[in-house]
């Protein structure tokens, strides 16, 4: 079942994704086209259009990625707390595989999104000197890292990979933990989900505050055999970063999904 | 055993009482109308049994378990309202529905589809109000559930419409299944019930045969309705 929900989130969230991230890739390619043309011109209407061009573009960037995230997060509630949701929650399917559908299709598009913005920097930018030079700072640098640092290397880009994708799934469930207490609700439901997000906010706020005073006060005690190099130092910080959104993601989606089962208020 | 029962079912909306020890039983095979006017809970009944609401008091069994994946996969629901994306086509809805229940039966529903005209291609947010509502019900009455639950399946639409409503659920049930019609249009469906409960309040009032009302107290549905919900 929760790999037709996934088909389904797919083809559902795609149709207006991929006309989101057309619109970047086109722009970009013009911005491009325009920073050349910047270069070569000293007509002040054709400098005016370019500079326009260059501003869309921009704007396409900054409006595009709010566009993404408000559409990513409004497919639950429009999906799961609207009329649709009499569709779903009828399905012969678990409220488990309903929000993991929701919430891995989300996750794989904000990835998806996050390389977009760097291929439109890159198409926007680039020039065929450039692609030389960049292939050289990346064959240096992994040569560096892979001299220095040998596996690290690799560890660091995979720990820091998987922050990401742990803290985007975090942020989502966040949401979702909101509307769903904000939907069990009679009345006013919109107004208790946008309530319940600030308080999960808060909440974190004070957690944030509590670790950081206790990890300043916490210190190797004299004598303690182990002592830690960076890198290891810097291991243990992304690992416990990323134990610690689990934690909070497991959190949210138990929120989530407890909300949905047992008080779940279609009307 | 009974396909649909509540035993001391009760529900609240706050502090609003919706359904208040509610007690009935239906056995496979029949066509049972729950007739009832405005606000008396026919509807938050059959949202209960399709696991869309949450209830206070009591159990709510259909074939003999609470609701939950099991029994969606048995019970056909066609609630009040629409509820396929408007940006499906007729198509698209066809897959949706063939990928998600296995006694769905494709070829009925297409059948259905090309004797009303409607193109595979027309998006649901194309399709008027009346169509939308075939579409759904189409959709619904091609699968082969052992429990049909229709909420207010002929509300807003023509008499015409009403007809085709009608034939398309007697014409596509197995005689095996049981179909429960939730409406206050009495009149229109009792040609074809074989049992009615009322329902006031969020109270049963009455649950018989359509053949014994006629029998024991000479009158239709229709008539024994407006006596006992008269205002």
């Amino acid at each position: 079942m929760l790999r037709k929900l996934l088909k389904h989130e797919f083809r559902a969230t795609g149709r207006f994704m991929w006309v989101i991230y057309l619109a970047m890739l086109v722009l970009s390619v013009a911005a491009n086209v325009s920073m050349r043309m910047l270069d070569r011109t000293d007509n002040s209407i054709l400098n005016g259009i370019m500079v326009m061009v260059l501003v869309a573009w921009v704007l396409t960037l900054i409006i595009g990625g709010v566009m993404i995230t408000v559409l990513l997060i409004q497919r639950f509630y429009k999906n799961l707390l609207t009329d649709e949701g009499y569709l779903m929650f009828t399905l012969p399917t678990t409220v488990h595989h309903l929000v993991l559908s929701k919430l891995i299709v989300t996750v794989v598009w904000f990835l998806v999104t996050m390389v977009a913005y760097v291929l439109c920097v890159f198409l926007a930018v680039v020039s065929n000197e450039m692609v030389r030079d960049i292939l050289d700072v990346v064959r240096s640098a992994f040569a560096y890292f892979s001299l220095k640092y040998a596996m690290n290397g690799v560890a660091i880009v995979l720990e820091v990979l998987l922050l990401l994708v742990v803290s985007t799934a975090v942020s989502c469930l966040q949401f979702y933990g909101a509307m769903s207490i904000g939907y069990g609700f009679t009345n006013h439901k919109g107004l208790w989900s946008v309530a319940s997000y600030f308080v999960f906010g808060f909440v974190l706020q004070i957690l944030a505050v509590i670790v950081t005073a206790a990890t300043s006060i916490l210190t190797v005690p004299a004598g303690f055999p182990v002592s830690l190099t960076a890198m290891q130092t810097w291991h243990l910080a992304m690992l416990g970063s990323t134990g610690a959104m689990l934690v909070l993601g497991a959190v949210f989606y138990i929120i989530t999904v407890l909300n949905l089962q047992k008080r779940l208020n279609l009307s | 055993m009974a396909i649909f029962e509540a035993r001391d079912l009760s529900k609240s909306y706050g502090s609003v009482p919706a359904l208040t020890h509610v007690n009935f039983s239906i056995e496979p095979g029949k066509i049972v109308g729950l007739l009832g006017p405005n606000g008396s809970g026919k509807s938050t009944l059959i949202k209960i049994a399709n696991g869309l609401l949450t209830w206070q008091g009591g159990e709510l069994l259909i074939d003999g378990k609470n609701p939950g994946p099991d029994t969606k996969g048995i019970v056909s629901y066609l609630p009040e309202r629409t509820y396929l994306p408007d940006w499906m086509t007729a198509k698209q809805t066809l897959d949706f529905f063939s990928d998600f229940y296995p006694d769905f039966r494709r070829d009925r529903a297409e059948e259905m589809l090309r004797y009303l005209n409607i193109p595979l291609t027309q998006r649901i947010r194309q399709m008027s109000k009346g169509t939308r509502e075939k579409v759904q019900l189409i959709l619904v009455m091609s699968r082969a559930a052992k429990l049909y639950l229709l909420d207010e399946p002929i509300g807003g639409v023509d008499p015409a419409a009403r007809d085709y409503i009608l034939n398309t659920i007697i014409g596509n049930y197995d005689p095996q299944a049981t179909v429960v019609i939730s409406t206050h249009l009495i009149a229109d469906v009792e040609q074809i019930l074989d049992e009615v409960i009322f329902i006031s309040q969020g109270q049963i009032v009455l649950q018989k045969s359509v053949d014994e009302i006629r029998e024991e107290q000479g009158k239709s549905v229709d008539q024994l309705f407006r006596e006992v919900f008269r205002c």
